[in-house]
């Protein structure tokens, strides 16, 4: 009698586990999906702010290519190169 | 119970249990073979319909200045292709588009509408992303944008050679970008995406393969200098119509290569511009006669051996002397004249006279000892050794050519490396062009008061009554020699062509950097290195040094000196 009863819930327990196994199973599987797909949009955003910076770099250095820094200093803003003349050289005692 | 009590019909009744039983079997063997052996197969089947792997763009890596400026960058553009049997429904939009690419309409019809049954058509490659945004918002039907990538290079073509560029699948062809590709490289990642009818994502499923981008990397150009040093070298060489010029400038004591510009050039950004005879970095691939420039040298080689001293005088008279069959000249008669006088008047008499008093092997393990014909180790490709041949094999007559430049060859990177072993009180410096972790271990070729000495001899070449007075810079004391050498041409010396190059220092009392700049075949009427390349070398100092702050050493400068009023340092 008692080993027969033992062994049902044995059996029984053994079947709750596996399902619970394959449930478990089944909802990490889904958590791993939605965690990869938060990954990729976080992923996807990286690159579409990366893409922005490098073509900003690319801005910022054409901008500051020296020719357009002359033509702007010289043309617009009516700098030039101090003449000797008007040099002075400050000697520290 | 019943059954088995019928014993007559026992044999129908296994016969037919039998078959029922073979039957059932036999559709549970087909139902396990296709549910479980066969699953991968199947799956795959399936799976092939809608899952792909796809590549992950991984960055090729950025190269940078030694102020992190950038001078190459990879970034993403977008193409711009039809699929005309959708896009055909828009036909009477066309007109907006092509206004947008600014393309005249003719030809977009004529693109598009003569290849209605295609499913394919690039109309634009690698839009600017203003432009790509603009053509979204036009929302046309059967238009799309695809991603591509591409490298910038926003110096253009003041860097190309240096840097070199990728070809379409942004492999490294030439320059920094050949040589670094394993670090400059991103290894791109795979992911496996689930995919639409049309091959459009619909969601990613699975990393594989994460994506690496490239190592990022600094050398040790000035972007600055690089400039100057090309615009004034492009100046001089179309002004004097020469076939080709180089400039190089490098930093005392570190050996940076600040800046390293050729002429012709060539835009790394367009693949038009690309001739194979632009690409060539000559700074580092071509080799010439240094002429008079080689000549502090050997008064360098003859103070270190303590044959002369900065006192001795040498006769130069009657301005010419023979040797070996040969005359060697000056343009004039200089008389006596002291080892500083030389320099200054680019004696050749003299500096041939010096030579010859010396043991050859002397010679030649100084100007070993300097670096010249041999490859500076710079980690650029194509880098030249240079030639110089072994003391033994010389003759009378190579010891004193040799002595004013012939006979031996070296590229405007050697050249400039000596100069600034000069500079550097006489120890040896490694020229770099990516920081090094280890440096190659130095040693002192000439005693630091025998350098110091002949950086001084050589100020007097830049003052009044030297070869390369346009070599001066306001403010500052210049160090440098001139040097105008006949090319050679089919085993002959050509009378009337010429490589005119200066060389020299500054701040000629602490020197921090040395410049060389030769110019090949100047075809105008000046082909002197004092009228031709002196000219380059002092405006591009002259910029250099405030640039990089370095304070005025000038004595002589016509500013005003000005006491400073209580302050103290």
């Amino acid at each position: 009698m008692s080993p027969r009863i033992g062994d049902l819930v044995a059996t029984l327990l053994l079947f709750a586990l596996v399902v619970a196994s394959a449930l478990a199973i089944v909802s990490n599987i889904d958590a791993r999906r939605q965690v990869f797909a938060a990954m990729q949009s976080q992923g996807d955003s990286r690159d579409r702010i990366d893409t922005h910076w490098r073509q900003l770099l690319l801005e910022q250095a054409a901008r500051s290519a020296q020719v357009e820094v002359d033509s702007v200093a010289h043309q617009r803003l009516g700098m030039d190169r101090p003449q000797s003349n008007s040099t002075v050289l400050v000697t520290l005692k | 119970m019943n059954w088995a009590a019928e014993a007559v019909s026992q044999p129908r009744d296994l016969l037919l249990r039998g078959l029922i039983m073979l039957a059932v079997a036999g559709l549970g063997y087909r139902a396990f073979y296709l549910q479980v052996m066969q699953t991968p197969f199947l799956q795959d089947k399936a799976a092939n319909r809608h899952v792909r792997v796809v590549d992950d763009h991984a960055h090729r890596g950025m190269i940078r200045d030694r102020n992190g400026e950038p001078l190459a960058i990879s970034t993403a553009v977008d193409s711009l292709w039809a699929d005309p049997t959708q896009f055909v429904d828009a036909r009477h939009r066309w007109s907006e588009l092509a206004k947008l690419l600014d393309m005249p309409a003719g030809e977009l019809e004529q693109l598009i509408g003569q290849r209605l049954q295609r499913r394919f058509i690039y109309i634009k490659r690698r839009l600017t992303p203003v432009l790509a945004t603009q053509v979204k918002q036009l929302e046309l039907p059967g238009l799309y944008l695809q991603r591509e990538y591409r490298r910038y290079y926003p110096t253009g073509e003041v860097s190309g050679h240096l840097l070199g560029f990728t070809n379409i699948d942004d492999i490294g062809q030439e320059g920094i970008e050949l040589q670094f590709e394993q670090s400059l490289r991103g290894r791109p990642g795979r992911t496996r995406v689930v995919q639409d009818l049309y091959r459009r994502w619909v969601q990613p499923v699975e990393s594989l393969e994460p994506a690496i981008p490239g190592i990022d990397m600094a050398v040790t150009l000035d972007k600055r200098l690089q400039y100057l040093a090309y615009r004034e070298l492009k100046a001089a060489v179309h002004q004097h119509r020469a076939s080709s010029g180089s400039a190089v400038m490098i930093e005392i004591p570190s050996g940076d290569i600040l800046a390293m510009v050729n002429q012709p050039s060539f835009n790394p950004n367009e693949t038009a511009s690309r001739t194979p005879a632009r690409f060539r970095n000559r700074a580092v691939t071509d080799v010439f006669e240094p002429g008079s420039t080689i000549k502090p040298f050997i008064v360098a080689a003859a103070l270190q051996t303590g044959i002369y001293d900065s006192r001795s005088q040498i006769d130069t008279s009657p301005g010419e002397i023979q040797v070996g069959g040969h005359k060697i000249r000056d343009h004039r008669s200089f008389g006596r004249i002291t080892l500083q006088q030389i320099l200054q008047k680019s004696s050749n008499v003299g500096a041939a006279r010096i030579a010859l008093g010396m043991d050859p092997v002397q010679i030649e393990t100084t100007l070993r000892g300097l670096g010249l014909g041999a490859s500076t180790q710079s980690q650029l490709p194509g880098e030249s050794d240079g030639i110089l041949a072994s003391a033994q094999s010389w003759r009378k007559l190579d010891q004193a050519t040799l002595a004013f430049g012939y006979g031996l060859s070296v590229t405007p990177l050697q050249l400039a490396r000596a100069y600034a072993i000069l500079g550097n009180a006489g120890r040896s410096l490694s020229v770099q062009i990516i920081p090094r972790d280890r440096p190659f271990p130095s040693s002192q070729l000439f005693r630091p008061e025998v350098a110091n000495e002949v950086v001084a001899m050589l100020e007097s070449v830049v003052g009044p009554e030297g070869t390369g007075t346009l070599a001066a810079v306001e403010g500052y004391r210049i160090a440098g020699k001139t040097g105008t050498a006949h090319l050679f041409r089919n085993g002959s010396y050509d009378k009337e062509r010429y490589v005119s190059t200066f060389a020299g220092l500054a701040p000629a009392s602490a020197p921090r950097l040395a410049l060389v700049v030769t110019i090949h075949d100047p075809k105008g009427e000046a082909y002197y290195a004092g009228d031709v390349a002196a000219p380059v070398f002092a405006r591009v100092m002259a910029r250099a040094l405030r640039l990089l702050q370095i304070p005025a050493d000038g004595v002589s400068v016509p500013t005003r000196l000005v006491e400073p009023a209580g302050v103290t340092t």
